[in-house]
């Protein structure tokens, strides 16, 4: 189920992976790595010796960069993250995902902003990862604690790592205390495999290609769920920003376009990545057919139902369009 | 028996019958004994403090005394005496263990514009303060440029002094000449519209970026490294980084040193820079020498691969050359820079709330310390903010408790803010300071006013402490963020004067011996050197600084005035 988002001119997508040392930034890169499911990725890190890649998948290896067979690239920052953004985003082909390991010390902020001085990015999301074992005693550590409330405060999307380490209760309770530290940002644990890139990364559709009409969509998994939305009418641009941002944490991803009654002649593009929600107005021209908004979400926090509704009632007052399209859910 | 006349002393020749082993391990000839006589020569052993005459053969010390108390020496052999100084005051060969000759061949070719006096070999660039002061300045320089196409790289603003200065205002003074203003602390470059089309940087793409500001042409933070990498290429290059280390030399020269530390190897990338060192330092001319202290790490290591950087520091002295000497020393970072102010501190933090940044994360600190020390290496840690220092101590401590030692030479380098409980356990631990007590003169004033105020503020670098718990100290520069002159230090050290003429903290002075101890026989013994260099005694090189008075005989107030005729350099003597 590859796909490519390989329109030239639109921008190429970076993440930034940060988290103190320890957190598991370099397990999920390991893991990304080795199982790209079909999609390119350049991935900056900070250590080469660290990654750890069957050597059956290097295609070829110099001082700064890794090639692997499956198409994705590995380079090591030094000390220029800038340079070495400018030199990944000029590989050719194109890659589909960039994704930036930010060091275990460094402001994530400081890294995403990296993405704005260089031309053709535009950044998806910060993910922090947090040592469920760890977290709460490093974030009030005296040496560290403010750089990893930092962290934690930086994150469209939080993962909890290493829970296979620890008795539920403790991981209950480490979530408890980062639903208190962080509100409002989706939190989730990396066990079971890990967490898809499609949720990480936003990488391929969330949904199996359900058209207009059909009503059922199968669960994406245990954890997440997904749905999506089309309909001709207008939307309101305050009560949309205020629904998307009212999930508390349940709605990890949003894209889409809509058009709004202030500005009907515009489509607007519309990403929500856990925190982080954009609203772009397509000056390129990239929407296409029918306003329509897909989500990704937590499946026991919100129903596919109660997330519709409440995009709904952010139609504004009076509907352009006499004829609704359709709802599609689970 | 006499030796046969010899002009060079590291050749192996044949003749005569006396001879000694020189450096190399053959024996080589000995040149005549030279006596330099002086007006008073300050040797900075207690044991024998004040002399009137040394005498010099094949670049070391062989004696110090009288005329008449070397009679034994002169009978002996043949010497000529050299009455050269005898108007001046000889001391030991300054030392500045900590400063950075790659990054200043970097930023010394820029046009200084400077708040303070900047005294250079080559320029003094006046103080300038106020905005039409530093706008008029400006002006001046760009018109004096002869290539119009060449771009105008400045360095020294700052607002506090030299008010607002923007996009338009550089325009003003310009629309043809790119002209770059790299603020005093680095924290940002501000570009006319010249400068950025010299760049090749899109405007539209400049407007996104949170830290560029388009409307005044600040490129700050995370947009700094777009205006660099815009200017990269201009600024490394091979010519201009050689022209620069050309101008290092001369600067080094200039304040009397005669051996300094290079506190932070490489700058970025030794294979660039090593080529040009080596033509520029290893020279016969260059009367000094340098010793590189290397980074523990490269950047982005990790944890769990210390014996790989173990195993590179260790391979960095096949490389040793006269001049150019890699030795036991290794350098670690914890906190940020101090102009920066990105110092950790401890409660109450900063005025304004914001936090400090780690360099490096302290578990890595911790392991390469662990490494290195397990090695019988001599650790150099950068600490700007008391924060930065108990994270030091913590590990020194700890270190101590697994494998205890003595003479261990682990040293706080800079030295910002600390508390006075910090100082007596840099005492029990064994520990020593390396400060940069400049701070105290140029940002006195701006960080009592604006950054963590007056109370911590004027007790940045409390060397007074320091020296009544007896641990040895030296003072540094840190070049360029501090004038690299050794009698500049020793008078803020001495003085403790805010830029503003304020005394701070006037508990923390210390004494014109304690400062001279710091610039000689203490800087040795932090870089280690202690029994070759730093005061001037019989075995010792006979490098020596020239003064036309004595320190300890000056005013305070005057220390930084004394003129200085040169240096004598293994015997050599390099007037400036």
């Amino acid at each position: 189920m590859a796909l490519r988002q390989d329109k030239p001119g639109q921008p190429l997508p970076v993440t930034v992976i940060g988290g103190y040392l320890g957190a598991g930034k370099t397990t999920l890169i390991n893991r990304l790595l080795q199982d790209v499911q079909g999609f390119r990725i350049a991935v900056l890190v900070n250590d080469f010796g660290e990654i750890n890649i069957d050597a059956g998948l290097i295609a070829r290896h110099d001082g700064q960069t890794l090639e692997l067979t499956n198409g994705c690239v590995c380079c090591s920052i030094g000390d220029d993250l800038g340079a070495a953004l400018a030199a990944v985003s000029a590989t050719m082909p194109r890659p589909d995902h960039i994704v930036i390991e930010a060091s275990g010390v460094a402001d994530p902020c400081r890294v995403a902003h990296y993405t704005f001085g260089q031309p053709g990015l535009a950044l998806d999301g910060i993910v922090i990862l947090a040592d469920c074992e760890t977290v709460q005693d490093r974030a009030t550590d005296r040496f560290v604690g403010a750089t990893v409330q930092r962290q934690l405060a930086s994150a469209d999307i939080l993962v909890l790592t290493k829970t296979d380490l620890v008795v539920t209760g403790s991981i209950r309770e480490t979530e408890a205390w980062l639903q208190r530290v962080v509100p409002g940002v989706p939190l989730m644990r990396n066990d079971d495999g890990g967490i898809g890139w499609d949720v990480l990364f936003g990488l391929g559709k969330p949904s199996s290609g359900v058209d207009a009409g059909h009503a059922v969509q199968e669960p994406h998994n245990r954890i997440f769920a997904t749905a999506t939305w089309r309909e001709d009418s207008l939307m309101d641009r305050d009560r949309l920003t205020e629904g998307l941002r009212s999930f508390e944490g349940a709605l990890l991803r949003c894209k889409g376009w809509v058009r709004f009654a202030d500005d009907p002649a515009t489509p607007v593009l519309v990403q929500l990545v856990g925190n982080r929600l954009e609203f772009t107005d397509d000056l390129s021209a990239r929407a296409a057919g029918q306003p329509a908004l897909s989500f990704i979400f937590l499946r026991d926090r919100l129903s596919a139902r109660a997330l519709l509704d409440i995009v709904s009632a952010c139609k504004a007052a009076r509907s352009s369009r006499a004829v609704p399209g359709s709802l599609e859910a689970p | 028996m006499k030796a046969t006349r010899l002009l060079i002393s590291y050749k192996v020749t044949q003749e005569s019958a006396a001879f000694r082993y020189d450096h190399t391990g053959f024996p080589a000839h000995m040149s005549d004994i030279t006596v330099f006589t002086a007006r008073k020569v300050r040797t900075m052993n207690p044991s024998m403090p004040e002399t009137t005459a040394v005498a010099v053969r094949d670049g070391m010390i062989v004696e110090t005394g009288t005329l008449e108390t070397m009679r034994p020496w002169l009978e002996a052999h043949p010497h000529t005496i050299d009455s050269r100084f005898s108007d001046q005051v000889i001391m030991p060969g300054f030392i500045d263990p900590h400063l950075h000759p790659s990054l200043a061949a970097v930023l010394l070719p820029c046009h200084f514009i400077t708040a303070l006096e900047w005294k250079l070999p080559d320029r003094t660039s006046p103080p300038v303060q106020g905005h039409n002061a530093y706008l008029d300045r400006l002006t001046e320089i760009e018109q004096s440029l002869g290539d119009p196409g060449e771009p105008l790289i400045t360095w020294g603003f700052h607002k506090i002094w030299h008010g607002n200065v923007d996009r338009q205002t550089l325009n003003g003074v310009s629309r043809t000449r790119p002209i770059f203003v790299w603020q005093r602390s680095f924290h940002e470059i501000i570009a006319n519209d010249a400068a950025i089309d010299w760049m090749k940087l899109n405007r539209d793409d400049l407007a996104r970026h949170p830290q560029i500001e388009t409307e005044t042409g600040r490129f700050f933070e995370t947009g700094l490294s777009v205006a660099l990498n815009g200017m990269k290429d201009y600024l490394y290059a091979s010519e201009r980084f050689r022209g620069g280390l050309e101008q290092v030399k001369k600067v080094v020269h200039f304040g009397g040193h005669t051996t300094i530390g290079d506190m932070a190897v490489p700058l970025v990338d030794l294979d660039m820079e090593w080529p040009h060192l080596l033509e520029v330092i290893e020279r016969e001319d260059t009367p000094f020498r340098v010793q590189m202290i290397p980074r523990a790490i490269a950047r982005g290591g990790g944890l769990g691969r210390e014996n790989e950087q173990l195993d590179r520091v260790r391979g960095l002295t096949d490389l040793n050359t006269h001049r150019l000497r890699f030795g036991n020393g290794v350098k670690l970072f914890t906190d940020g820079g101090f102009y920066a102010e990105l110092m950790q501190l401890q409660e109450p933090g900063f005025i304004d709330g914001h936090h400090g940044e780690w360099l490096t994360a302290p578990e890595i600190v911790e392991g390469l310390a662990r490494a290195f020390w397990n090695a019988g290496y001599r650790i150099h840690v950068h600490c700007t903010g008391d924060l930065g220092v108990e994270l030091a101590l913590e590990i020194l401590e700890k270190l101590q408790f697994e494998r205890p030692r003595f003479n261990h030479r682990f040293t706080i380098e800079h030295f910002g803010v600390s508390t006075p409980e910090q100082v007596r356990r840099i005492a029990d631990l064994g520990a020593l300071v390396s400060a940069n007590i400049y701070y105290l003169h140029e940002l006195g004033d701006a960080y009592w006013k604006h950054s963590i105020g007056f109370e911590r503020a004027s007790q940045m670098a409390r060397l007074g402490t320091v020296a009544r718990h007896g641990i040895p100290t030296a003072l540094h520069s840190d070049f360029i963020m501090a004038p690299a002159q050794p009698l500049n230090s020793a008078w803020v050290a001495v003085n403790r004067i805010s830029e503003s003429g304020d005394v701070l903290a006037p508990e923390e002075r210390l004494t014109i011996d304690q400062a001279m101890r710091a610039i000689t026989t203490d800087a040795a013994y932090i870089l280690g050197m202690e029994n070759e260099i730093g005061s001037i005694r019989a075995g010792k090189k006979a490098d020596f600084t020239i003064l036309e008075a004595d320190p300890y005989e000056t005013a305070p107030m005057d220390l930084k005035d004394i003129p200085i005729w040169g240096t004598v350099f293994e015997g050599r003597p390099a007037p400036l």
